[in-house]
């Protein structure tokens, strides 16, 4: 629909992220039914759903990483299909994994700077391994999620809340404009948790920077996201604002096959 | 449950010829011992005073002043051919391992035709022997240090090459995507990601072949190229047994040196 130069240039009016009837089948196995899906800029959303619902091929699907099977993935109005692996896509949408995607053996300075290897040339990369570049920023963001202190710090050295806030800056520093996050919190304890969500929906709040997350815990999503996406079996169960959210909603979405419980 | 049981008696059956085979094996060997001649065949008649003779002076070195004096210079002598050439192989090792990785190449088709030229010009290196090098390099370039060096660089660094190609390939694959997702090129992913991640590995082996260099270049004294292994082959020939040991004395504490060294390096960049 909107692929033309017009929509390209027009950003600010064009949703975040489409899906237009996108799906996902790995040979015979469909993990993602075809589904629709708008996003607005700046919107908060928490995709819910038990094990194997399709949480992570949905976030891979918007970033770039799979192909659809079926359908289209728009991003600011953008096809991703057409855009390069790279700095374009680099500047349209980042990611925050589980855990384990820091360097271990550099700083985490070094890690934050990893988000502007898409824009720097090939010789300021090289001179960045010696002499850090653009090292204010990377101390801004590292400062926004409150880990100034470890900035020279080897990053396998890190616990695992301090290496989700050194992914979280390195992010920042990227600056996309769509954010994913797949369970960005699965390995913390609920307190370390709730304070990594926090922070990240706080973050890319402030750079006005859209956030799409997967997330096992069902309060983070209703106290951070503004709307959640409930996924089951790769259908899509509910997709409603945080306010309209029902427990019955919440117990089909995760209820057991062939075993319900309390009624 | 059907399907099962075919593939469930195939592994049994497997198992059983394998057993069958180690019986088989295990019965050839112990035959075979009554083939061989042990009163003479094995031990050299009066063989047992020259091993202790041998032996003993392990612990008798020869420790005169003029004897330490020569043994230094012929340390010195072993280690410069050692770290010369294992500079030389750095120089082969280093750029050659980075192709031979395939980590680079723009295409899957260059990456195939990379990796293969590399690695079949890494194995050549690595396939003749340094004291088959020394002899063909003193055969063309005299008894001069640059044969020495040359020797021990080449096949070296078709080793070095070989083992950097592989602990470069064998990175976790986590933060290499992270890299890429941030918009990195394959270069850029393999100075912020592949490189530091396999450097610990490859800094440790390359101390480990400094001092597999040590124990060659001394070898490489009995093609005539001097330093330790002249020394212990000139003492063998005087049946001098306490000097022998002088100089392999002197190869084991630059071994324990080189391994000290390592072991410190190690400690800094490990993470």
């Amino acid at each position: 629909m909107s692929r033309g130069l017009l929509a390209s240039s027009n950003h600010s009016n064009a949703p975040a992220v489409v899906l237009d009837g996108t799906s996902k089948r790995y040979e015979q196995a469909t993990v993602l039914a075809p589904l629709s899906l708008s996003v607005s800029p700046g919107e908060r959303v928490a995709v819910v759903g038990p094990s194997g619902a399709g949480k992570t091929t949905l976030l891979r699907l918007i970033a770039g990483a799979v192909a659809p099977s079926t359908g289209s993935v728009e991003l600011l109005g953008k096809d991703v299909a057409s855009l390069r692996p790279g700095r374009e896509l680099a500047r349209l949408v980042g990611m925050i994994a589980q855990q384990f995607d820091l360097v271990p053996n550099l700083s985490v300075l070094h890690n934050v700077l990893v988000g502007r290897l898409g824009e720097w040339s090939f010789g300021r990369s090289l001179r960045s391994l010696v002499w850090p570049g653009e090292q204010r920023l990377a101390f801004d963001a590292l400062e926004r999620v409150g880990v100034t202190h470890l900035a020279h710090q080897r990053a396998g050295r890190l616990s695992g809340g301090e290496q989700q806030r050194v992914a979280i800056a390195r992010v920042l520093v990227q600056h996309p404009s769509v954010v994913l996050a797949d369970e960005p919190v699965a390995s913390l304890d609920p307190a370390r948790a709730r304070e990594v969500v926090r922070l990240l929906t706080a973050v890319t709040e402030e750079q006005r920077e859209t956030l799409i997350a997967s997330i096992h815990s069902i309060n983070l999503a209703r106290e951070f996201f503004d709307r959640i996406v409930g996924l089951r079996n790769g259908l899509v169960q509910f997709d409603t604002p945080t306010t309209g959210i029902h427990d019955h909603m919440l117990e089909d979405l995760y209820e057991i096959e062939g075993l319900r419980s309390g009624d | 449950m059907g399907t099962e049981a075919p593939a469930e008696a195939g592994r049994t059956r497997a198992i059983e010829s394998r057993r069958a085979i180690t019986l088989i094996l295990l019965g050839a060997f112990a035959l075979s011992l009554f083939g061989v001649n042990w009163s003479d065949g094995v031990f050299r008649p009066r063989g047992l005073g020259a091993v202790g003779e041998t032996l003993g002076a392990m612990f008798r070195p020869d420790l005169s002043p003029d004897l330490l004096s020569t043994a230094a210079a012929a340390a010195w002598q072993t280690a410069a051919y050692a770290v010369a050439g294992l500079t030389v192989a750095l120089a082969i090792g280093i750029p050659l391992g980075v192709i031979a990785s395939g980590t680079i190449a723009r295409s899957r088709v260059g990456a195939v035709t990379q990796v293969g030229t590399t690695r079949a010009v890494l194995a050549f290196f690595r396939a003749i022997h340094e004291l088959v090098w020394a002899l063909l390099f003193v055969a063309a370039l005299g008894l001069s240090p640059m044969a020495a060096v040359l020797a021990l660089g080449i096949p070296y660094g078709g080793i070095l090459g070989r083992i950097y190609a592989e602990l470069l390939q064998d990175v976790p694959a986590a933060p290499l995507d992270a890299l890429r997702r941030a918009g990195a090129s394959e270069w850029r992913v393999f100075l912020f990601g592949r490189l530091p991640m396999a450097l610990p590995d490859m800094l440790s082996y390359t101390f480990y072949r400094l001092e597999c260099g040590i124990r060659s270049a001394a070898v490489l004294g009995w093609v005539g190229l001097g330093g330790l292994g002249f020394q212990v082959q000139i003492a063998l020939e005087d049946l001098a047994y306490g000097r022998v040991w002088t100089f392999l004395w002197v190869l084991v504490v630059m071994v324990v040196l080189v391994d000290l060294w390592s072991s410190q390096v190690r400690r800094r960049i490990v993470p």
